[in-house]
C-alpha cells in the first residue's frame, strides 16, 4: 500500500496538529506583543476639548510610553472625559496627586498625553479614580501647592531658534559656494582665470574676432554685390550697356573683322623686326669666335642658376628653340651668306692692297675688332 | 409590437425565476449539507476515513504549492517594499503590508484559487463519475443518504484543510519575508518578528481564518453540487467540472470583496 495511504491518519494528524499549533503560537506572540494578557489599570480624566486626543493614543511618561487611550466620551456637563489604562509595568509610576497634561506641538512634532507624577505620595490611586487635567481647577491647584513634580519646561522659541540655526548655517554656506562659483564663472567669462574653460574662452574670443573680420569682408562683398545686382536692374547701367545690342563687346564682335587685321598688320610688324633680329644675331655668332668661350666662362657660374631656376631653363629652351628656327629658315641663310660676303669682300680688298696675303680686317662699323688669317676663296 | 413585448417578458420572467429556482436549490442544498454535519459527528466513524482521505488530498498534498507561492509573495513584497518604502522614510510600514496582503487578502483567496483548482475539480468528477456509475442510487437504495456519506465529510475536510492551508501560507509567507529580507537588509528575527506582530492585530487573524474557513464551505458546495448535477452521460462530467470551476471562482472573488467590506465596516 502506497505510504500516504497506509498512514494517511498520522499523515493529516500531524497536518492537523501543526496547523493549529502554528495558529495557536501566532496568536500567542501576538497577544504577549499587544499585550493582551497582560493587566491593564484603567484612569479616566478631564479636558474640556477633545481637540488633540484620539482613541488608541499612548500616555506617555519621560518619553516612555506607560498606557494608551482607550475611549473619548462628552458628558452630559459637556466634559470631555478621557478613560485610559496603565500598563502594570508602569502603574508604580502613577501616585497620588498627579495630573496628566495635553501636549500639542504647532508643527505637528511629538506631543500627545503626558503624565505628571505627584511628589507626596507613593501608592498608585485606586483603579477607576480620576486623574485631573492639569488645566482643571484642581490640576492648577496641585501645581500651585507644588505637590506635582513638573519637569523644567524649555524656552521653546530657543529650541526652534536651536533647531533653525543648523539650517540656517546650511543655507549660509550653500549661498557663499554659489557665490564663489559665481565669481569662478565670472572670471572665466572674462578670461582672467587659467585653466581649460578660460583657454576655451580666450580662443572663442580670437575666432569672434576672425569672425567680425570676416563678416566685414562679406558685408563688402555684399555691397558690391548689391552694387552689380543693382546695375544689372538698371536699364542703363553698365552691364546691359555691355552686353546690349549697341554695347562694346557686341561692338567687337560685330566690326566686320576691322580689329583682326589690324591685330594681323600689328603681328606682320613684329615678325619683321624679328627677321632683322635674326639676321643681326647671325652676324654676330659668325663674326665673334671668342663668343662662345666667353659664352662658356659666362655661362659656367650660371649653370646654378640655371639649374635652380626653372623659368631660366624655360627661357634658354625657348632661346634655342627659336635660334633653331632662325637658322632653319632658307631664307635668312642666304640674306645672311650675302651680307657676309659683302663684308669680306671689303675686308678682303682692303687687306690685299694693303699686305699682298690673306689677312683680312673685321671692320663693322666701328673699330677693328680682329683679323682673320687664311685663305678666302671669296676674295678676288 | 405587443406580441414582441409580452414573449420578451415572458422570456425575462421565465428566466429569472428558473434561475432564482436554481439558486434557491443551491441554498437548500448547502443547507441540507450543514443540517447534516452534526449527524456526522454523532455517528463518529461513519465517512472517517472519507474525511482523512479527503483531508490528505486537499489539504496535505497542496502544502508544497502554497508554500512555493507563499514564499515567492512573501519574497516579492519584501523586494519592492524594501526598494521603494526606504526612499519615502517609511520602512517601518513593509510589516503593514506583508500583513494587509499575505494574511489579510491574497493569503485566503490564493489559497482557495489552488484548493479548488486542484480538489474542487476532483470532486466534481468524482461524484458526477459516481451518479453515472449509479452509486449514489445505490446508496439511497441501502438507506445512507449521499450528502451524509459523501458530502459532509468533504465539506469538512476541504474547510478544514483550507483553514490550516491559510495558516501555512500566512507562516511561510511571512517566514520567507524574513529569509529574503536577510539578503536586503541582515535584522535579527527577534526584531522582525516584534515588528510584525505590532503590525498584525487579532481582527487580521480572525478575518483571515473566518475568510479561509468561508472559502473552503463555499468550494466544497460548488463542487460537490455541480457533482451531482451530472445525470447521464461521462460527458457531463468536464462540463460541470469547468462550470463549477467559472461559478467557484465567481462565488469566491465576490465572497472576499464581502467579508473584506465587512472588515473595514
Amino acid at each position: 500500500m502506497k505510504f500516504k495511504i497506509r498512514f494517511a491518519r498520522q499523515i493529516v494528524g500531524l497536518f492537523i496538529i501543526l496547523g493549529f499549533g502554528l495558529l495557536l503560537m501566532i496568536v500567542i506572540m501576538i497577544g504577549s506583543n499587544q499585550r493582551w494578557f497582560a493587566r491593564n489599570y484603567e484612569y479616566f480624566s478631564e479636558f474640556q476639548t477633545a481637540s488633540g486626543l484620539s482613541q488608541g493614543m499612548g500616555i506617555t511618561f519621560r518619553g516612555f510610553q506607560i498606557g494608551t487611550v482607550t475611549s473619548i466620551e462628552l458628558t452630559q456637563h459637556n466634559v470631555v472625559a478621557v478613560r485610559f489604562n496603565i500598563f502594570d509595568t508602569y502603574i508604580d509610576k502613577v501616585t497620588q496627586n498627579s495630573v496628566m497634561q495635553l501636549v500639542s506641538n504647532p508643527l505637528g512634532l511629538g506631543g500627545g498625553l503626558v503624565l505628571h507624577q505627584g511628589r507626596r505620595g507613593t501608592d498608585p490611586p485606586p483603579e477607576g479614580t480620576l486623574i485631573p487635567s492639569i488645566n482643571s481647577g484642581l490640576g492648577r491647584s496641585l501645581v500651585d501647592q507644588d505637590l506635582v513634580a513638573l519637569p523644567e519646561e524649555g524656552d521653546q522659541i530657543a529650541e526652534l531658534l536651536s533647531l533653525l540655526d543648523p539650517i540656517l548655517r546650511n543655507v549660509d554656506a550653500v549661498t557663499q559656494e554659489a557665490e564663489q562659483l559665481l565669481a569662478e564663472v565670472n572670471a572665466v567669462l572674462a578670461g582672467s582665470s587659467q585653466g581649460p574653460a578660460a583657454e576655451t574662452v580666450a580662443a572663442v574670443n580670437a575666432v569672434l574676432i576672425e569672425l567680425e573680420i570676416a563678416v566685414a569682408d562679406i558685408g563688402k562683398i555684399a555691397a558690391n554685390i548689391e552694387t552689380t545686382t543693382a546695375e544689372m536692374r538698371d536699364p542703363t547701367g553698365l552691364v546691359p550697356r555691355l552686353l546690349g545690342a549697341e554695347g562694346s563687346i557686341a561692338r567687337i564682335l560685330n566690326d566686320d573683322e576691322e580689329l583682326y587685321r589690324e591685330i594681323e598688320t600689328i603681328l606682320a610688324s613684329v615678325q619683321a623686326s624679328l627677321r632683322d633680329v635674326e639676321e643681326m644675331t647671325e652676324y654676330l655668332v659668325s663674326t665673334t669666335p671668342r663668343f662662345p668661350v666667353s659664352s662658356k666662362k659666362v655661362a659656367r657660374p650660371l649653370i646654378p642658376v640655371k639649374r635652380s631656376s626653372p623659368e631660366f631653363e624655360t627661357t634658354r629652351l625657348s632661346a634655342g628653340a627659336f635660334r633653331n628656327k632662325l637658322s632653319n629658315r632658307p631664307l635668312f641663310k642666304v640674306s645672311a651668306t650675302r651680307s657676309f660676303n659683302a663684308y669680306l669682300f671689303c675686308a678682303c680688298r682692303c687687306a690685299v692692297a694693303h699686305s699682298g696675303h690673306f689677312w683680312c680686317v673685321f671692320v663693322f662699323s666701328g673699330p677693328t675688332r680682329g683679323c682673320l688669317h687664311g685663305t678666302q676663296p671669296g676674295c678676288p | 409590437m405587443p406580441e414582441q413585448d409580452a414573449g420578451f417578458l415572458e422570456k425575462l420572467g421565465a428566466g429569472t425565476l428558473r434561475r432564482l429556482a436554481a439558486v434557491l436549490y443551491a441554498l437548500g442544498y448547502f443547507f441540507e449539507i450543514l443540517r447534516e454535519i452534526p449527524g456526522f459527528f454523532l455517528r463518529r466513524r461513519s465517512g472517517l476515513r472519507v474525511l482523512t482521505m479527503q483531508m490528505l488530498f486537499t489539504g496535505f498534498e497542496a502544502l508544497p504549492v502554497i508554500a512555493v507561492i507563499a514564499l515567492g509573495l512573501g519574497g516579492i513584497i519584501v523586494i519592492q517594499g524594501l526598494s521603494l518604502l526606504p526612499q519615502f522614510g517609511q520602512g517601518q510600514f513593509i510589516y503593514t503590508i506583508l500583513v494587509i496582503v499575505i494574511t489579510r487578502e491574497l493569503g485566503p483567496i490564493l489559497a482557495a484559487f489552488i484548493v479548488f483548482a486542484r480538489s474542487g475539480t476532483a470532486i466534481t468528477t468524482e461524484i458526477g463519475n459516481m451518479v453515472i456509475n449509479r452509486e449514489i442510487e445505490a446508496f439511497i437504495a441501502t438507506g445512507i443518504n449521499p450528502i451524509s456519506y459523501l458530502v459532509v465529510p468533504r465539506f469538512l475536510g476541504v474547510t478544514l484543510s483550507m483553514m490550516l492551508l491559510n495558516v501555512y501560507f500566512n507562516v511561510f509567507g511571512l517566514l520567507g519575508s524574513f529569509f529574503i529580507a536577510q539578503l536586503f537588509q541582515p535584522l535579527p528575527f527577534s526584531q522582525y518578528a516584534a515588528g510584525l506582530f505590532e503590525a498584525i492585530s487579532g481582527a487580521d487573524i480572525a478575518s483571515t481564518m473566518l475568510k479561509s474557513m468561508m472559502f473552503g464551505a463555499l468550494i466544497a458546495t460548488v463542487s460537490t453540487f455541480y457533482g451531482f448535477r451530472v445525470e447521464r452521460s461521462t460527458t457531463e462530467i468536464p462540463q460541470n467540472a469547468i462550470r463549477s470551476i467559472s461559478v467557484g471562482f465567481t462565488l469566491l472573488i465576490v465572497a472576499n470583496g464581502i467579508l473584506t467590506l465587512v472588515y473595514y465596516l
